[in-house]
């Protein structure tokens, strides 16, 4: 017993980094609840340093942020109902309304499915496999996992994990991440996943051969995840090739995002998203 | 002694986090600048003292960017074989084990082969682990030279910038 007791205390050294190399290598190749825990206290306490930090540097980049966002405001006035022809009659439910102007649009039958929130990116990486996102608005201000996350050119991650005052979001370039998304010609539906290496270019993964595609193809979202809404940008294909043996592309797509300069984002909340995958889930049973 | 080495704790993580974690030019470099932390503890700093001040130094590093355990583990393992690379690497005279094994204090040959060599071996270990998988491996470890080199300039330009000729 002695023995061993000395044997442990000469040798200290190498079972405390035993142990050490244990804790930090479970954490490494956790998922589930442990995970979880980390993800919130490095949501937390990240959020926080980052976001005072933040405060300071940002007005360096006060000019590039105008400019992105008076370009994003000119491109959203175009997209205004105004801006469109209507043909449609309209039918009103109650002719009277038509005198009182203020109620004139109650017939509208569309429900906006989708609400925006905008929010500010405090801390952002490329150069990992696995990038995160850091914003600055959490639970608090009503952000939940698995919200989408866009910027003013298109689809930029999903919400992953989200604290009282802050959230992270894993970006489309995380080598975990994978996003739905189809063929803007030809609706043809496949994921966009990341490889790890150049953060100007992920994968489009699963569209047939037989699916005539082209350079400069745009890809957008499919909707299908109910996380975004259908039709948003995420980029153009700029290179495929066809493998020996596979009847899938292998289509390089050039994301329409620069995620080495993002300052605003919008979290999109689907407000039937419990709903629909509740749906989901159902018809999984069911079969 | 010890309160120079807490203030480089505390400075080596915020420069880490807030200056180094912020470099995106090419997505492929990231220096690992806190590791300078690990290699100048004084020599003769006890083994569990070097191994738990490395875990906890990975460890909010890892808090502070979103990679739980990578820059844990890797650190630990340097700390771990740091007295073995002290030790191994040829000196010319005597070195006083009270003091920091620094540019100033060990000469430029020595540094530059210690440093080499434990900056390499913690990229390869946080490499590796944050790709954790052995397909690619050419690319991966073209990110490890990048980012070791990264990191050995970084390293090498603030030891200048606090050069001291010695006695």
């Amino acid at each position: 017993m002695l023995n061993l007791l000395s044997f442990l205390w000469k040798n200290y050294a190498f079972f405390l980094f035993l142990l050490l190399e244990a804790i930090s290598m479970s954490m490494a190749v956790s998922s589930g609840h442990q995970s979880a825990v980390f993800a919130y206290t490095s949501n937390q306490i990240g959020g926080q340093a980052f976001s005072s930090w933040q405060s300071i540097t940002h007005y360096f980049y006060l000019q590039e942020t105008n400019e992105q966002l008076a370009n994003e405001n000119t491109f959203l006035r175009s997209q205004l109902k105004t801006s469109f022809l209507d043909r449609n009659t309209i039918v009103l439910s109650n002719p009277s309304s038509l005198l009182d102007s203020s109620s004139s649009q109650i017939t509208d039958t569309l429900i906006p499915a989708f609400d925006f929130m905008s929010a500010k990116v405090i801390s952002n990486s490329i150069h990992k496999q696995k990038n995160y996102l850091m914003l600055n608005k959490g639970r608090k201000q009503g952000v939940r996992e698995n919200m989408g996350v866009i910027g003013g050119k298109g689809a930029i991650g999903i919400i992953y994990s989200v604290s009282d005052d802050f959230s992270t979001v894993i970006s489309i370039l995380n080598t975990k991440m994978s996003l739905s998304a189809k063929l803007l010609s030809n609706q043809e539906l496949g994921s966009i996943q990341w490889d790890g290496k150049d953060s100007q270019f992920a994968y489009l993964n699963s569209i047939e051969t037989y699916i005539p595609i082209h350079v400069g193809d745009t890809i957008i979202s499919s909707g299908y995840s109910h996380i975004f809404p259908e039709g948003i940008l995420i980029g153009t294909i700029s290179d495929y090739h066809t493998t020996e043996g596979s009847n899938t592309y292998s289509i390089i797509v050039k994301l329409s995002t620069n995620f080495s300069a993002l300052n605003y984002v919008s979290i999109i909340r689907n407000r039937f998203y419990n709903e629909q995958l509740m749906l989901e889930k159902l018809e999984e049973d069911n079969i | 002694m010890i309160l120079k080495s807490i203030f480089r704790f505390i400075f080596v993580i915020i420069f880490q986090v807030l200056v180094f974690n912020n470099i995106q030019f090419s997505g492929f470099v990231n220096p690992l600048y806190y590791v300078l932390f690990i290699l100048l503890l004084p020599i003769k700093t006890p083994a569990w003292l070097t191994l738990l001040s490395s875990f906890i130094l990975g460890a909010i590093i890892d808090v502070f960017s979103q990679s739980p355990g990578l820059h844990a583990s890797a650190s630990v393992l340097i700390a771990y074989i740091r007295p073995t690379i002290i030790s191994s690497i040829k000196t010319t005279g005597e070195t006083n084990t009270d003091l920091e094994p620094s540019l100033s204090n060990m000469g430029f040959r020595w540094f530059i082969s210690y440093a080499l060599i434990l900056i390499f071996i913690h990229h390869f270990i946080y490499f590796s682990l944050e790709v954790f998988r052995f397909g690619n491996f050419l690319i991966t470890f073209y990110r490890i030279i990048i980012s070791s080199f990264a990191t050995f300039i970084a390293i090498i330009l603030s030891q200048l910038l606090t050069f001291k000729k010695s006695q």
